[in-house]
């Protein structure tokens, strides 16, 4: 009976010793980013991996686009850690150590890919061309632009998101160049067009 | 003159004794019923795989080498010459040769594609199990027994390959491919096949009951199955193509071991 209260005291010090360990983590920040403007780059495909092509001429089968997103901060808010959250083992609680969390506030709504000038038979000048296009060269771009993502960095400082778009189809003439048209969930749209690439 | 008879007379019967003791011990082998025996050694492949797919020949060790542990045979004798014998020989096999499957793929893609491979899973030592039965005749004299036998029975063949698995994007090009190889060894991963085995054990006894004993046995397994799927995902055309190729083939190996054996009466 003495051995069993002994025993109770004794859990009842480590359970108060971890929510108080617990309770003293820090409060976190979950900051914001949004899409603050758009880069486009051509990319050089032609090696084991896409490249920021540092020519004008590219070989037909090799062209892409490097699409940069620039993300600012627009806020922050104060999180508070869960009790017991990081403890895998009674009695240890760790807070997190940098106290952040990043976060997104955009959604990419749709991106969407128009030739600015002819590309083949079938799509003059102006044509939508998104589903000519795959990221990182595997999956394609829906038809409709419709690409739903929302943008995510775990930085406390907000740092550009990339997107290789490679270009699946051979252009007809020996130049191209195309208009990308990124639109985020709250309605605002961003649009570059890239420089002349001139195929080989 | 009385203690030299006493003397004669206790040596005769040492000897008779002796004699009759090594009587008993050849009449025990004769007699005994029943035969334990625990061997290992090696396996010698004498006539492997007949397709000439390097792939295949590197990728499967299925025809290689190696070694088994505990060969057991039980053998029961009905009469004083016949018996009949039941074999569980459990064989190791070498592993196969990974790095020269992975660049015999390799060597197909290599002028048109960057080939990216991920190491393939190490081959774990193949295990096939023999489970044979048979006919054995007894042969004796003096302390050495031997026993030749045909058994027949099936072969488990389990874990026998590598999956492969190849991306390749096209040198000059937009192009990007998946390629797997994948074995397929049914839903269990195991193939069961024919065996069988003419065999002969040739054994010595040591003492009334336990002997050393080596023998060969040739295993002949007429139709080996394996087979594998290569699986192409083109990320250009967006399809996704396989092939299953199948091979028969049969194969032909030496086994030769040593251990002891344990009589019963």
């Amino acid at each position: 009976m003495k051995l069993t209260r002994i025993f109770c005291w004794l859990l009842l010090l480590m359970i108060a010793g971890t929510i108080e360990a617990c309770c003293n983590c820090p409060e976190g920040l979950r900051y914001l980013f949004a899409i603050d403007k758009i880069k486009l780059q051509i990319l050089d495909n032609s090696g084991p991996n896409p490249v920021v092509a540092s020519a004008d001429t590219l070989c037909k089968k090799c062209y892409g686009v490097l699409l940069e997103l620039e993300t600012v901060k627009v806020g922050q808010h104060k999180t508070r850690q869960p009790l017991f959250m990081e403890s895998a083992y009674a009695g240890v609680c760790e807070c997190l150590s940098s106290g952040f969390i990043g976060d997104s506030k955009d959604t990419i709504q749709s991106i969407q890919v128009f030739t600015a000038l002819d590309f083949d038979s079938t799509h003059k000048a102006g044509a939508d061309v998104t589903s000519y296009f795959f990221v990182d060269g595997t999956k394609p771009l829906p038809a409709n632009g419709i690409f739903n993502q929302p943008i995510y960095t775990n930085t406390e400082e907000p740092k550009p998101i990339d997107y290789n778009f490679i270009l699946m189809h051979e252009s007809a003439y020996s130049q191209c160049q195309f208009r990308i048209v990124v639109t985020v969930a709250s309605g605002k749209q961003f649009e570059q067009t890239t420089a002349v690439t001139h195929l080989i | 003159m009385k203690a030299y008879f006493l003397f004669l007379a206790a040596m005769l019967c040492c000897i008779s004794r002796i004699e009759a003791q090594k009587k008993e011990q050849l009449d025990y082998a004769e007699q005994s019923k029943f035969i334990l025996s625990l061997e290992a050694g090696g396996l010698i492949p004498v006539h492997g795989f007949s397709s000439q797919d390097p792939f295949l020949k590197n990728a499967t060790n299925i025809d290689k080498g190696g070694g088994f542990f505990p060969l057991t045979r039980v053998t029961y004798f009905f009469s004083k010459k016949w018996g009949a014998e039941f074999e569980f020989l459990p064989w190791i096999l070498k592993p196969s040769n990974t790095g020269q499957a992975q660049q015999y793929l390799i060597n197909q893609y290599i002028s048109k594609y960057y080939v990216n491979a991920s190491s393939p899973m190490t081959n774990p030592d193949a295990l096939v199990v023999s489970f044979m039965i048979g006919p054995t005749y007894k042969i004796t004299s003096g302390r050495f027994m031997i026993l030749p036998k045909l058994l027949f029975g099936i072969n488990s063949y389990d874990g026998m390959m590598s999956n492969y698995s190849l991306h390749l994007k096209e040198k000059n090009g937009n192009e990007i491919i998946d390629n797997q190889y994948n074995w397929n060894q049914d839903a269990s991963s195991t193939q069961v096949g024919w065996v069988l085995s003419p065999t002969c054990s040739f054994s010595y006894r040591l003492l009334r009951r336990i002997g050393i004993n080596v023998s060969a046995n040739y295993l002949y397994c007429p139709s080996v199955r394996i087979t594998y799927t290569t699986t192409e995902q083109n990320y250009k055309l967006q399809q996704q193509t396989s092939q299953t190729y199948v091979y028969k083939s049969s194969l032909q190996n030496v086994t030769v071991g040593a251990g002891i054996s344990f009589l019963i009466k």
